[in-house]
């Protein structure tokens, strides 16, 4: 075993472990690193083929890529914390790890109490109010593209559903809604390990912490979800001090995830006229359309997971007080689990990808991001018989993949 | 094993023998029954399990715990007297025959 794989990968070492007495894997390059994040794939076949859980020096984290692997970590929440916090560095695992803390990064009943508050508004059933304002605010959106000509794919059309109304939704005061885009985008830098882009983030976090202390319950929207977060204060579910942190929880995921999972959404059928003639001649085909680009897409590439017990991963020891480094979008490419996995096929529905992670602490959010998605096609497909995608750009993230333009024309 | 009958949107029924300690939604997951999506993987914290139970040994089902009451008021199809969220109900001898119904938007 250890020959082929030695044999196989000049980028993988083996360290013995002290633990089991057994050859772990470990694979060398920065998962943080430009040089990665340009061009992620290679590396994470290589992390796949290495074993189910794979030390990397450069992070000190143990990666977990393969798609069976991902969803047991995840689904193992006693053991495998997020109240020790999801980062890959220690400042800000400090940081998410004090005693007033988001839904994200709770653990037990706390998160469970915690949930049950910040979800009420995204239900599935709450989506039913929405859908038609979003369906209407995307309308306008494709007819204005048509007429226009050339748009930016990321600014011009992805940004615009979740920056006109879900920013809105949160009711909160107006700079907050303005430096939002931002602050998010950073937040996603910080769960990386120390380098300069993580370092860069720092100050936005302490702008969002500051704004989210600000809020309260005068400057907000009474009908608004942060509004909702006051009400379970008032049945007793949540204390005062716990909603300046968990503004963030509606706040930090909400915009970034989606956009890039829309822009990623043209590309992919700009790139795929065929599967777009697909889709505009068989609508049902939306939710594979949907749940396709979400797979291919995976917007977050992965965060980490406190070690609280010794775990045991598919033969791999995982010892006690590590780190490990979920990588969702490595899952949703696993040859194990997929056919084709680099193909965007439209007659296929991924329903069990991994884009929104899994377990307790699966996305509150995807209801709304799917509507959201699902309401731009329905506006496109009787108004728009081409896309056409120049080449996009990819924007440098330490924790979320995704594009930061793309030249794009409807005809 | 005891065994569970799940009927599909479509009209078709199925039975599969389940171990017991499983799930309703484990047996469904794993007979690949794609609707029950189970994103939370099982800890009522989705309600992407929605069932109706339709027959069988309804009185050998276990109790409503307060998390399942609360997420069964999530559900996209309408809850109704029989709705049960499948990841909480673990199959035991007594609920052989149980009937369930898997809604189309679950
Ligand atoms: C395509 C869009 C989105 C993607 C890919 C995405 C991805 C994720 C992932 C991977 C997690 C799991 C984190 C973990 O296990 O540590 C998560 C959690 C979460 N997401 Fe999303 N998200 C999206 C949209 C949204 C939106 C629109 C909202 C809110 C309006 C949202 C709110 C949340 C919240 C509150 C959590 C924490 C849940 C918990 O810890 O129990 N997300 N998301």
């Amino acid at each position: 075993m250890l020959d082929k794989y030695a044999l196989a990968r000049k980028d993988a070492t083996y360290i013995f472990s002290k633990v089991n007495r057994m050859s772990q894997p470990s694979y060398k390059p920065d998962f943080y690193s430009r040089a990665f994040i340009k061009d992620a794939m290679p590396h994470y076949r290589r992390m796949r083929e290495l074993g189910p859980a794979v030390w990397l020096p450069s992070n000190k984290v143990w990666a977990v890529s393969r798609y069976e692997d991902v969803k047991k970590s995840l689904f193992n929440a006693e053991s495998l914390i997020s109240g020790k916090g999801i980062s890959a560095n220690g400042f800000a695992n400090r940081l998410m790890s004090g005693d007033k803390k988001i839904t994200l990064t709770s653990d037990g009943e706390d998160h469970m109490r915690k949930r049950g508050v910040v979800g009420k508004p995204l239900s599935k059933k709450g989506m039913k109010d929405l859908s038609q304002q979003i369906q209407n605010e995307a309308d306008r959106l494709v007819e204005s593209l048509l007429a226009r000509g050339r748009f930016d794919g990321v600014r011009d059309f992805a940004e615009h559903l979740p920056v006109q109304i879900v920013s809105n939704l949160l009711g909160i005061p107006e700079s907050g809604r303005e430096n939002m885009l931002n602050w998010s985008t950073q937040s996603f830098n910080i769960t990386g390990s120390y380098n300069w882009r993580t370092l860069r983030s720092i100050p936005a976090g302490i702008q969002m912490a500051r704004y989210g202390k600000r809020i309260n319950r005068d400057n907000i929207d009474p009908n608004g979800w942060v509004n909702n977060l006051y009400d379970a204060v008032d049945s007793g579910v949540l204390e005062e001090e716990d909603v300046p942190a968990m503004v963030n929880d509606y706040m930090g995921p909400s915009l970034d995830t989606t956009i890039i999972a829309s822009s990623y959404m043209l590309y992919l059928l700009g790139s795929n006229p065929e599967a777009w003639e697909a889709v505009r001649s068989a609508p049902e085909l939306i939710p594979n359309a949907v749940n396709e680009t979400l797979r291919m897409a995976s917007p977050v590439r992965g965060w980490c997971r406190y070690v609280k017990d010794d775990v045991d991963l598919s033969g791999t020891l995982i010892p006690k007080g590590s780190r490990v480094l979920v990588v969702l979008v490595s899952a949703n490419y696993d040859e194990r689990k997929w056919k084709n996995p680099e193909t965007f096929d439209i007659h296929r529905n991924p329903r069990d990808h991994l884009a929104f992670g899994f377990g307790v602490h699966s996305c509150l959010g995807r209801h709304l991001a799917q509507l959201e998605m699902e309401s731009l096609l329905r506006s496109m497909i009787g108004r728009v018989s081409q896309i056409n995608v120049s080449e996009p750009k990819l924007a440098l993230n330490n924790t979320l993949r995704g594009f930061s333009s793309m030249p794009v024309q409807f005809s | 094993m005891p065994k569970v009958t799940y009927l599909l949107p479509d009209g078709s029924e199925h039975e599969f023998s389940l171990s017991v300690g499983q799930s309703i939604m484990e047996g469904a997951v794993s007979n690949g029954i794609e609707q029950v999506l189970a994103q939370c993987g099982g800890s009522a914290m989705c309600a992407t399990c929605h069932c109706y139970v339709e027959g069988g040994p309804v009185e050998a089902l276990p109790p409503i715990s307060d998390l399942e009451n609360a997420m069964l008021d999530e559900t996209e199809a309408e809850r109704k007297d029989n709705s049960r969220l499948s990841c909480q109900v673990r199959v035991t001898e007594e609920l052989s025959g149980l009937r369930v119904a898997i809604p189309e938007e679950i």
